[in-house]
């Protein structure tokens, strides 16, 4: 059985005839199934959690990345396989799945291609993608418990499960620190290279000054946290066009 | 040495790199080549190549496949294949290594002992 959640931001006059190609479309791939719609009054985890009870086999996310990040912490402990129809303006991570926009990413469904991803894990919180730490002083990272790396300049901090950089199925996440431009030359910005360290556990502290860690543009938690990697967590439909192998 | 694309921005997608402007202290262990531009102190291994640039400051004794000098290592090297010590290298340690090349202006205080592939461990 399928469960589909559709975003509140996708169940908006803007996107109507857009979620009627796709209803239209599920009908006719015969994976029609149970449409709950996000409000104010209906949480994401508890719909996940109602889908879960109900034997849903499949949970299918309809609307942006936001939707994604934001039932991730609920579904990496569920036993059921994730699909993604992207809506609206904001889908790197189905983009990166290979998942096309709209009503064709009900093809995609219907194929059912499934692959198992890493997820990362900031505190107690999942993530599929990647964090962010604006530039701080006084950044250190203690890595696996070995080495401890301190940005010499005010750097920001992206940590990626998936991205460019990083594959979702190799085991580790990927921290990257980019030193801020720091001077100019004829207009131009000089940028150092940024440092690259794959880790499985990694704890980021500030100083006595606490940083926002971000993720799809929210802050989620602040600095000192502990990031590490969930191995092979989710279940997820992919497209042929993945960017992973 | 083809093992680096000195162009890429972060290096490719396993490797470690530890830019100018990061200092690192501890036991580093990679699992893919390692490129150091900043400041390294303690100890490194992998399995793989090592490039050390010529602004970095490494103070810790290297074991890997291939190791490029071009910045400054005070402590042991060990390689199973080979070692190149850049015009720019300063090289205050001994050698173990299956190949040797010292380019002309490099500086080597130590001991030097060719193997026939010496055994890396990381």
């Amino acid at each position: 059985m399928y469960t589909y959640i559709v975003e509140a931001e996708a169940n908006t006059k803007k996107y109507e005839s857009e979620l009627s190609r796709i209803e239209s479309r599920l009908i006719q791939l015969e994976i029609s199934g149970k449409i709950e719609k996000l409000t104010i009054l209906k949480s994401l985890k508890e719909i996940i959690n109602d889908a879960v009870r109900s034997h849903s086999e499949t949970v299918v996310l309809i609307g942006s990345d936001k939707l994604v990040n934001d039932a991730m912490s609920t579904l990496a402990d569920a036993d059921v396989t994730i699909g993604i129809i992207p809506v609206g303006d904001k889908n790197t991570i189905s983009e990166a799945l290979g998942i096309p926009s709209g009503a064709a990413a009900c093809d995609v469904l219907s194929a059912r291609i499934t692959a198992t991803l890493d997820l990362g894990k900031v505190n107690n919180r999942y993530f599929l993608s990647k964090l962010y730490v604006p530039a701080g002083s006084n950044v250190t990272l203690e890595c696996d418990s070995k080495f401890q790396v301190s940005a010499l300049t005010p750097s920001t901090i992206d940590i990626a499960n998936f991205s460019d950089e990083s594959n979702p199925r190799d085991g580790h996440l990927d921290v990257v620190v980019r030193p801020e431009a720091s001077r100019r030359f004829f207009g131009r910005s000089s940028y150092s290279r940024a440092s690259v360290f794959p880790f499985k556990k990694l704890t980021i502290r500030s100083g006595s000054d606490s940083l926002p860690i971000m993720s799809d543009g929210e802050t989620i938690i602040k600095t000192p946290a502990t990031v590490e990697i969930a191995p092979k967590k989710l279940k997820v439909i992919v497209g042929k066009h993945r960017r992973f192998a | 040495m083809a093992m680096f694309k000195s162009d890429s921005s972060t290096g490719k997608q396993g490797d470690t790199v530890i830019g100018a402007a990061v200092k690192v202290e501890g036991n580093f262990v990679g699992e893919g080549n390692v490129i150091v531009e900043g400041q390294l102190q303690g100890t490194l291994k992998t399995k793989h190549n090592v490039m050390i640039g010529s602004g970095a400051i490494v103070k810790a004794n290297v074991e890997a496949q291939d190791v490029h000098l071009a910045g400054e290592l005070h402590g042991n090297v060990k390689v199973s294949g080979k070692l190149v010590l850049a015009t720019t290298a300063k090289l205050n340690g001994n050698i173990e290594a299956a190949s040797l090349t010292v380019e002309e202006g490099a500086t080597l205080n130590g001991k030097c002992v060719m193997t026939a592939g010496a055994k890396v461990e990381a």
